[in-house]
């Protein structure tokens, strides 16, 4: 119940935005991918004029090496246009019913203006979780199915 | 009743080891789950998420065919299996994001297990949905195979946990 009132009431803030990594949306696919590489991460912004346009993720790029897409094309042409973003005012409950419907893995976060402030990804979502759940996941034991073969001693 | 997390068996309450098993409970007895969610948790099993087939392949095939398969068949991750179905390893999107990328065409030819996260963390039908979350968590998995035994039957993925998690708000808050 306490639960329910932190999901409503907490700011996606607190689900640990992301800096997201922004590109224009004439760099080629190929110079996105090793960008990506780079940063070790599984999302891009793509922006105009500092705002949102675009976003591209790992599933993306699945599908552009399934069906050998052309690399040296610009990103604008591949990414997701107009993706479903988030306000800073929005609540984790939200992000997670947009994540869970949308099957998104990374939300943006944008400004009034449109300009992007932070990217929420699904695992600032189960660490916030799993930090809401102190008692039941931090004692846990190690390994699910540790059980002693015999008494210690006997 | 105090629930042994090692072996589940009942013992009293303010035992200070297992009864059956010495393991100790002195953690167990000083906190309690807070909410009914974090309750839910730590009761309900994988088996509820109801693991999905898992797309599988064999550790030679080549890393080409299994992202194509992995696109027709809309799944984010492929398991890596030898002949009689133990997991070898776990081919995912970040995987060809990360190790294949823009090398793609140059690479395509060579066979997945080249490229694959081995050994996979995998869990069991019956283990506590709170492991799935702690590993997820831990390792920043997005999928997690699930075995019986040491044979593959499934795989879930973190939006089973988010399904999970918004079906049992929502029923808990009718409750």
């Amino acid at each position: 119940m306490d639960f329910q009132l932190n999901l409503n009431t907490e700011s996606v803030r607190q689900a640990g935005l992301k800096e997201p990594l922004c590109v224009p949306p004439g760099m080629s696919v190929r110079d996105v991918l090793v960008l990506m590489k780079q940063h070790n991460t599984g999302c891009v912004l793509i922006c105009r004029d500092e705002k949102l346009a675009g976003i591209f993720t790992q599933r993306d790029v699945l599908r552009l090496l399934a069906t050998e897409a052309d690399l040296g094309a610009a990103i604008e042409t591949v990414m997701a246009a107009n993706p479903t973003a988030l306000h800073e005012s929005d609540t984790v409950a939200t992000a997670i019913r947009e994540m869970s419907e949308g099957g998104y893995r990374h939300l943006p976060v944008v400004d009034a203006a449109g300009r992007p402030l932070g990217l929420l990804k699904v695992r600032g979502i189960v660490h916030f979780l799993v930090e809401h759940f102190p008692n039941a996941i931090y004692n846990l034991p190690p390994e699910p199915r540790l059980v002693a073969q015999d008494r210690e001693g006997a | 009743m105090l629930l042994c997390p090692y072996c589940e068996h009942e013992n009293i309450d303010g035992a200070d080891v297992c009864d059956e098993c010495s393991q100790p409970l002195i953690a167990q007895t000083m906190p309690r789950p807070a909410t009914s969610l974090e309750r839910a948790i730590v009761k309900d099993r994988i088996a509820l998420l109801e693991p999905r087939e898992p797309l599988v392949v064999e550790p030679d095939a080549p890393v080409a065919m299994v992202v194509k398969l992995m696109h027709d068949h809309r799944v984010g991750c492929a398991v890596v299996v030898d002949d009689e179905r133990h997991v070898l390893g776990i081919f995912s999107e970040r995987d060809a994001l990360m190790r294949l990328g823009a090398d793609y065409p140059a690479l395509s030819q060579r066979p997945v297990s080249q490229f694959m996260t081995a050994p996979a963390a995998t869990l069991q039908e019956d283990d506590k949905i709170a492991f799935a979350l702690h590993r997820m968590d831990l390792g920043g998995y997005r999928h997690v195979p699930i075995t019986d035994g040491d044979r593959i039957t499934g795989v879930i993925s973190v939006r089973d946990i988010l399904r999970y998690l918004t079906d049992r708000l929502l029923t808990l808050e009718s409750a």
